[in-house]
């Protein structure tokens, strides 16, 4: 790598602009940047609960839907409501890229007639009397299908079902459905919304997209204060800007390259990378205007001052980026990507630090700055005191931490897992109301789906298949947040029963071999008793519909061979344990009672739920492997496994910290808050590095553990310090998040940088002088070679 | 529903017409439109439609038809399969000035139910062919422009678009607009092209069986693909035998229930 700064201090031209070039390159990709926030992308593909997500699309004409929700004043059953919402269907129906729009002015009911069935209209013609309207409610509400799924059970709301063409834009769709109610609802003053997975999915775009701007903005401006703070000069503060934002550019540039999207994760990436890539120029800067005075030549200035860091820019910046590649364990695209993008961009603000700085300063002229005297700077002598401190009361301090540990373990102890995508708005967002309305007077906004597959074409009908379908809906709809259970299976009960004069009695799926009653007829004047096979019997209601209805009323839950069926279970919540309640109850029923055929689950809980597990397990995983590279990496660096835990140590404390906080604060495990230990460790290691390199150096020169200690936290100590605060402050600024989940995030990441720079500057010292591990008292004797050793630790 | 009874039989009876010269796209389509003599006929058909994933639905029919009255007709079918539905019947009885009546038969509760109409958009058996598509369009729905003259697989063909002529037809129908490929030398449609609302390209007719029968072209199999959907439907016709004198009470609903 000395090769490097030494040809940017030599030719200092010739490498800016080639910084600039790639620069250019890389601004012109992000051009191609696209935004992809649906979270099922986040899994693999080769699950088997993805591939089986995937493939709904295909045996079902949609996976999902958006129901808007309209909310009269009084009731629903008045005939101006009616007439209002006969009009908005209406209107929604206009709509080009819907297939099917499901309102209770549009639906078809099964009704008992003399000879039968039919398949006829709710509303068919707008209601006059009172009486009209008592039929059209009783018409919408004999059907269970149709109660909670688009009337409300309080009577007072309608949901219209959207389901999407496959060819259109969801997301274009939906921004031109929410832009039609907001004016609808202002045009008539009634209360009109909308909930679904393409709603929450364009809601966390928009989130997405504020938060960027929000980051990029405020970023820009605490670089810009820090900075003037710190340097109070231009070179100072435009050096370190230029450098952060190009490293932001190269990377959103290589992700357009690669054609990775800006998801829910990788969304972070620019926000991660200022806070982390400015402490390698403040640094470099430091020292610049430290040495100014004693330098005539720029590039002589340069020169000495990359020999001197150019070791630990290199280190510190290795260390952050394994941390951040350790995400690769998490097993989820989103998060992979979030840490190879983030891990490329600390690289490349590196390799800025590393060519543009000396090929800058070699080109302007030295600036001697009186605030810079020698490596002290105000906080120096309060460094140094707590330093006196730490030898004086090593075992009190030792203590205290052991103490807070295990205070620790307690906190920890309280930690719980638990996400819900619409908790993680704010709750005054749109979506609350409207998620509220569906949870509460409707079967809920969340689905798990069922799906059964059948051995042959025809398999469906089978009433056996269809009694067990109908038990598995009736036994998960016992668990309260479960809304309802719906399948082709309700739709055969209800033609049985109003095939059979509408008898209560026949709200069943037929047996078997079912006993019918029929009506007397010319032949005969009394009523006949027969025997029939069940499946015919199901097999003719179907037929009866298929020709009466359209195809599209049984599409969602059966495919055209009645080979496959689908279960859609409603939830009214999404978190994570009612999730886990109604997967596992599932579960147990389809293993108890589905050995013959194959019922499996999925839908779009299934996913969050996959997803929050594989979050949640896979980060354990990620800490390890992180806190294990990191161990491995510092192991060489200071050619001592026993160092290497030494740099451990801080994290591990730091790590049980966050954690801690989480569970007494009531802040749950959730994606954002699990992937904040495994970015912390990568950022927080640096001090531990910065500490123990110092601190050898000072116990060589001083030839004293105690006396190194406090000269240690003069230098050293001061910088880490600064360093930490500024870190922590970058990663406060998530805490202006849209998103629940990235404002903890932020605030954790704050807390984490904090407390492992407190871990390296307290832990550290306490353990070497207690423990004197022989890796530091061997240096003891050695007064000389600082030169030598700094030369070892460049790898 | 004057339409309804259209179904099957006038889509494959479109018959041929002579040839005249300099021709606009509605005096070609009144050529095809042009009904062929016919007092009766019976065929078996399978129905086949096939989704996206290759799950299939496949139904077969036995099926009679008569001309009642110059505009008016009558139709029975017969489904021999699945097993489960054998047995089930379906009778159309076509009137000119009213909704026709629609009944089906079902052997395992042994009744007869009248089964109401749904509109001309409407899916024919929940297959890819809406009653329009398989009916006789009324001249006056469409606007038809003559587009050009090419050569397909060596047939020389007008392309005619089609375009509603109201928006309440547009709407029901669900098409922006039609092209059709008209066989010049007998004035038969052997490929058409629907578009949807938003313009995008929809369904695709092809006509893969053309069969002369006593004197009249049929339209032997008809594939109906909806390539957005990805699903597909298709009429096979089979075993057509034109004017063999069916007795007028085949279409009763009496006959309905009787087993042949």
């Amino acid at each position: 790598m000395k090769w490097l700064t030494d040809t940017a201090i030599r030719k200092p031209v010739l490498a800016i602009l080639g910084l600039v070039i790639v620069t250019a390159f890389f601004g012109y990709e992000m051009r191609y940047l696209k935004m992809d926030p649906d979270i099922t992308k986040a899994l693999p593909p080769d699950l088997p609960a993805r591939r089986l997500y995937d493939s709904l699309g295909t045996i079902f004409p949609s996976k999902e839907f958006i129901m808007v929700l309209y909310v009269p004043e009084d009731s629903l059953f008045t005939t101006a409501s009616i007439d209002h919402l006969d009009r908005l269907t209406r209107e929604l129906e206009a709509f080009p890229e819907l297939y099917k729009v499901m309102s209770p002015t549009n639906v078809k009911v099964i009704q008992a007639t003399e000879d039968g069935m039919s398949v006829r209209e709710a509303l068919g013609s707008l209601p006059k009397t009172d009486d009209d309207i008592r039929q059209f409610r009783d018409r919408l509400y004999s059907n269970p299908l149709f109660v909670k799924s688009i009337v409300s059970n309080d009577r007072k709301s309608a949901g219209i079902l959207l389901f999407l063409r496959n060819t259109a834009d969801a997301k274009e769709f939906t921004s031109k459905l929410l832009s039609f109610l907001s004016t609808y609802q202002e045009r008539t003053g009634e209360m009109v919304t909308a909930v679904g997975k393409p709603i929450v999915n364009y809601y966390v775009s928009l989130g997405i997209a504020h938060d960027m701007k929000t980051f990029f903005t405020s970023g820009i401006i605490l670089m810009f204060l820090l900075l003037f703070v710190i340097f109070r000069s231009l070179r100072g503060i435009l050096i370190p800007l230029v450098i952060v934002l190009s490293s932001v550019i190269w990377s959103l540039g290589f992700m357009a390259l690669v054609k990775a999207p800006l998801s829910h994760s990788t969304d972070m990436l620019p926000i991660l990378l200022m806070a982390i890539g400015i402490a390698d120029s403040i640094h470099l800067l430091t020292h610049y205007y430290q040495n100014a005075s004693r330098f005539s030549s720029s590039a002589e200035l340069m020169r000495h001052t990359m020999e001197h860091l150019r070791a630990p820019v290199i280190l510190t910046s290795v260390t952050t980026a394994i941390g951040f590649l350790a995400l690769n364990t998490s097993n989820m695209d989103s998060l992979e990507q979030l840490g190879m993008f983030s891990a490329f961009g600390v690289m490349v603000a590196m390799l800025w630090s590393l060519i543009f700085i000396p090929a800058v300063l070699t080109l302007l002229k030295i600036k001697v700055h009186p605030r810079w005297k020698k490596e002290r700077t105000p906080l120096s002598p309060t460094m140094t005191r707590y330093g006196a401190r730490l030898v004086a009361n090593r075992y009190g301090f030792l203590f205290s931490i052991s103490a807070v540990v295990l205070v620790s373990i307690i906190g920890i102890s309280q930690l719980r897992v638990e996400s819900s995508s619409i908790d993680n708005f704010p709750p005054d967002h749109p979506l609350w109301k409207a998620t509220k309305i569906v949870n509460t007077h409707f079967a809920g906004a969340e689905t798990f789906q069922v799906v059964i597959e059948g051995n042959e074409p025809g398999a469906i009908k089978d009433p056996v298949v269809l009694a067990r379908m109908d038990s598995l809906e009736r036994f998960v709809e016992r668990i309260d947040k479960v809304g309802s259970a719906t399948s082709i299976a309700d739709m055969i009960k209800r033609m049985h029963q109003v095939m059979n004069n509408d008898a209560p009695e026949y709200f069943h799926i037929p047996a078997p071999v079912e006993t019918i009653v029929l009506p007397p007829t010319g032949a005969s004047p009394y009523p006949d008793t027969v025997r029939v096979n069940g499946k015919d019997l199901v097999a003719q209601y179907l037929q009866l519909y298929e020709m009466s209805g359209s195809p599209d009323d049984f599409a969602n839950f059966v495919d055209l061979g009645y080979q496959n069926a689908k279960i859609t279970v409603f939830l009214r919540s999404d978190k994570g344990s009612v999730l886990t309640e109604v997967d596992t109850t599932l579960q147990r029923f389809i293993d108890d009672h589905f050995q013959d055929t194959n019922a499996t689950i999925t839908g779009m809980a299934k996913i969050l739920l996959i997803v929050r597990n594989m979050v949640v397990r896979g980060q354990f995983m990620s800490i390890i492997t992180s806190l294990v590279l990191i161990w491995l990496l510092t192991t060489l660096l200071f050619r001592s496994p026993v160092l290497g835990l030494y740099c451990t140590a801080p994290l591990f404390f730091a790590v049980f910290l966050n954690f801690a906080t989480m569970g007494l604060s009531g802040i749950t495990l959730s994606i954002e808050t699990m992937v904040t230990s495994s970015l912390a460790i990568g950022v927080g290691v640096d001090y531990a590095i910065h500490f123990i390199h110092a601190y050898r150096e000072q116990v060589r020169k001083t030839g004293d553990m105690e006396k190194a200690v406090l000269s240690t936290m003069g230098t050293a100590g001061t910088a880490i310090v600064f360093n930490s605060i500024t870190v922590a402050l970058g990663f406060a600024l998530m805490m202006l998040s849209t998103f629940k989940g990235v404002e903890h995030m932020g605030m954790l990441l704050g807390l984490t940088m904090i407390t492992s720079a407190f871990g390296a500057l307290t832990i550290n010292p306490v353990l070497f002088l207690i423990l004197k591990p022989r890796a530091i008292t061997k240096l003891l004797g050695s007064s000389t070679g600082n030169q030598q050793e700094r030369e070892e630790s460049i790898p | 529903m004057k339409t309804t009874l259209g179904l099957l039989v006038l889509a494959m009876l479109w018959g041929p017409v002579p040839v005249s010269h300099a021709q606009d796209g509605t005096s070609i389509m009144k050529k095809v439109l042009n009904k062929a003599n016919w007092k009766d006929m019976k065929a078996k058909v399978t129905l086949t439609i096939t989704s996206a994933s290759g799950s299939k639905r496949i139904r077969k029919i036995d099926m009679m038809s008569r001309k009642r009255t110059d505009d008016e007709s009558d139709m029975l079918m017969r489904f021999t399969e699945p097993a489960d539905v054998r047995g089930t019947a379906f009778l159309i009885i076509e009137h000119a000035t009213r909704d026709d009546d629609r009944y089906l038969y079902l052997p395992a509760l042994r009744r007869i139910k009248r089964i109401a109409s749904s509109g001309k958009g409407g899916n024919f058996m929940s297959s890819d062919f809406t009653y329009y598509d398989i009916g006789k369009p009324k001249l006056a729905d469409w606007k038809y422009r003559l587009v050009k003259s090419v050569f397909v697989d060596g047939i020389d063909c007008y392309i005619i678009e089609a375009r509603p002529a109201s928006p309440e037809l547009a709407k029901d129908i669900g098409y922006q607009k039609i092209f059709h490929w008209v066989d010049k030398s007998n004035y038969t449609i052997i490929h058409s092209e629907y578009y949807d609302r938003l313009g995008k390209k929809w369904k695709i007719l092809t006509v893969p069986g053309l069969k002369k029968i006593n004197g009249v072209w049929f339209q032997t199999h008809l594939v109906m693909k909806d390539i957005q959907a990805h699903r597909s439907s298709e009429f096979e016709f089979t075993d057509i035998k034109v004017n063999v004198g069916i007795p007028a009470s085949t279409f009763t609903k009496r006959a309905l229930s009787q087993w042949h």
